[in-house]
């Protein structure tokens, strides 16, 4: 933590206590970018990604009153992606479904877990690697092998930068299932 | 390890090194959360980002000065409405023995409503409706926790109204007679009426007040007018006499009439539903006039548009997961209301929009598909027959279970499936309840029965289990 002085959870715990916006408030604001930019990703315009994000501000300080939040930052996000979701929903007029941050967390959290031990395994998956496309394959072994981004990746490849962002995240999908298949 | 909550930033503007670039993309690749945010941030350009993030966070921070006074204010309100109240409350609940669980956390989430109200209040400049609204929902809840012998009742309503800033003239003098009013109310809404919730009426009255100021004077007029309200649709002639005592509505004088000569002139009737929680149109919200099936659904903007054949209709507006409101029109050719959400129910049931419909300019008049017996009866029968599995009591499961299901144009209910799973039986036992319950009736669109989808949710709690 750089120049915290608390923990999300000592904040979530404090304001829950106290009901004091401030801690609320510091919260959130630690969450700012990341919240603003889901916002942007969904709904894809400035002004109604302010206006989301300063609407669940609102919303949230009753709700964190009286939710159990085992793990803000799961919580926060499909929170927010549901709210943003919502106002899409309404936007297309499907508006079937209902919103339910308990079930959602659980699912999300489960999904959020299975993912590291994959990287432990790297040694293990030398053989996968190899039967990646060639694209792939090249993009995977400079993230994951030579640990370099994508700006340099896409520079020593020529690749466009979407290009390799998707190269890596389809050979890491792709690594799994042959990880899978081959135990 | 939570250092990059602030690098998107730097990460958008090429301030990070590259391992430090790719320590974060390889975090985005196990972290949807990070992923989107990157996403998002990647549409605009990083200076753009960095601006909006600044003046977000001075929003931010402005939200939380002003909110500070705003609620100190509100609390100063409160208490001195709340302890009285809850003395009174207290009171009525050692009476009562019997008296359900619900109180208390009613009361604080009642109360939290209030006090969100009151922040949107003061930062969004609505004006005093909204917050008659919100301490008009509170006497609500209270009221319904404690079905108070008539006597009680004064003493409540009063220290909500303390809280209320509500402009009226209080004649308390009145009061007993209005009260003597409302308890006829309920007998009569609960006979019969399949739409008006119990909390309906008691809307209608928080809901003329917020529609109808000008020509309403309180309070307690605006129970007389719901009575007159009742008294019209139900034509039940024992909650009659109430009406002639305090004639001085439009609302009142049009009851009267329509008790004397029934009238078709057909009367358009537009308005919007937002929601109260966060002023969001609502789309989708049932629009039924009172008494008949017959009605309308609001638009993506919340927007509404219904056609009415009757002098003094009363429009019910029902939405999952709101509490339904009852509003008498009047003469008014626009409703706007609000909905706040639902705190109490149990299990609700969801009709959603019949097969494919053009959105072209006259929507048909839609007939809900409906249990026999009203979704009231309906309602009733689910959480009565309701048979708590025993593994999912034993494990506390709690939670909601939803199944959707069709209603063909014949009323046969067919493809069952469950939209949200509970397990341990629960999902089970809300499909039994459903194939064995009440029959159905088709939705219809301008009298042809056509196929549609219904949504059944029922909530498990092990605390209100029935043993």
């Amino acid at each position: 933590m750089r120049g915290h002085s608390h923990t999300d959870m000592e904040l979530l715990r404090l304001y829950k206590e106290s009901g004091e916006l401030e801690y609320w408030g510091e919260l959130y604001t630690r969450y700012t970018s990341l919240v603003y930019g889901v916002c942007l990703k969904y709904l894809k315009d400035r002004d109604e990604a302010k206006d989301a994000m300063m609407q669940l501000f609102e919303k949230l300080v009753a709700t964190l009153l009286t939710h159990d939040v085992e793990n803000f930052k799961s919580w926060l996000y499909v929170t927010a992606r549901n709210h943003c979701l919502m106002q899409l929903r309404v936007r297309k007029g499907k508006y079937q479904q209902e919103f339910s941050p308990e079930l959602v967390e659980t699912q999300f959290l489960l999904h959020l877990d299975e993912e590291p031990e994959m990287e432990q395994n790297l040694s293990k998956l030398e053989k996968c690697i190899d039967q990646l496309a060639n694209d792939q394959q090249q993009c995977v072994r400079l993230f994951y092998l030579q640990e370099k981004c994508y700006k340099e990746i896409a520079g020593l490849t020529g690749f466009d930068l979407s290009k390799v962002k998707s190269y890596i995240q389809n050979g890491k999908r792709n690594l799994k299932i042959c990880m899978e298949q081959n135990g | 390890m939570d250092d990059w909550k602030d690098d998107i930033e730097k990460y958008r503007r090429g301030e990070l090194t590259p391992s430090e670039m790719h320590s974060l993309e390889k975090k985005a690749l196990s972290d949807p959360f990070l992923a989107d945010a990157l996403e998002g941030a990647d549409t605009i350009s990083a200076n753009d980002f960095s601006e909006d993030l600044n003046e977000l966070k001075k929003s931010i921070q402005y939200q939380i000065e002003q909110k500070s006074v705003a609620s100190f204010g509100q609390a100063e309100m409160a208490s001195a409405a709340a302890p009285k109240k809850a003395s009174k409350e207290r009171a009525i609940v050692g009476e009562r023995k019997s008296t359900n669980k619900w109180v208390w956390p009613l009361r604080i989430a009642a109360s939290l409503f209030v006090i969100l109200g009151i922040f949107w209040a003061a930062n969004q400049l609505i004006p005093n409706e909204e917050k008659e609204n919100l301490a008009l929902t509170k006497e609500v809840d209270t009221k319904k926790e404690m079905p108070a012998p008539p006597q009680k009742e004064p003493d409540s309503i009063d220290a909500v109204r303390q809280s209320a800033t509500t402009p009226s003239s209080k004649l308390l003098a009145e009061k007993p007679k209005q009260i003597a009013g409302s308890k006829s109310v309920e007998t009569v809404a609960k006979g019969s009426e399949p739409v008006a919730a119990e909390e309906g009426e008691e809307h209608t009255a928080l809901m003329d007040m917020a529609e109808e100021k000008k020509a309403m004077q309180g309070v307690r007029e605006e129970k007389e007018a719901k009575v007159t309200e009742l008294a019209k649709s139900e034509r039940a002639a024992s909650a009659q006499p109430i009406a002639p005592m305090n004639r001085s509505t439009i609302e009142m004088t049009s009851a009267d009439q329509v008790s004397k000569k029934k009238s078709v002139a057909a009367q358009l009737i537009r308005g919007q539903v937002l929601s109260s929680e966060d002023g969001q149109p609502l789309p989708g919200v049932n629009v039924v006039l009172q008494g008949t099936s017959e009605g309308t659904v609001t638009d993506v903007n919340g927007k509404y548009q219904v056609a009415v054949e009757a002098i003094n209709p009363t429009l019910v507006f029902s939405f999952v997961g709101f509490q339904a409101k009852a509003v008498p029109v009047g003469n008014q050719k626009e409703v706007n209301i609000n909905l706040g959400p639902d705190l109490t129910q149990l299990s609700e049931v969801v009709v959603t929009g019949a097969a494919a419909r053009d959105d072209s300019q006259n929507p048909p008049v839609v007939r809900l598909a409906e249990p026999a017996g009203g979704r009231k009866a309906y309602d009733k029968y689910l959480e009565n027959s309701l048979r708590y599995p025993v593994e999912a009591i034993t494990k506390k499961i709690k939670g909601r279970v939803t199944v959707k299901f069709t209603v063909r144009t014949d009323g046969v209910l067919d493809e069952f499936s469950v939209v949200k799973s509970l397990g341990y039986g629960c999902d089970e036992e809300v499909l039994r309840l459903v194939k064995e319950g009440p029959s159905w009736s088709p939705t219809l669109e301008d009298n042809t029965p056509v196929e549609s989808e219904v949504l059944v949710k029922v909530r498990f709690d092990p605390s209100k289990a029935k043993q």
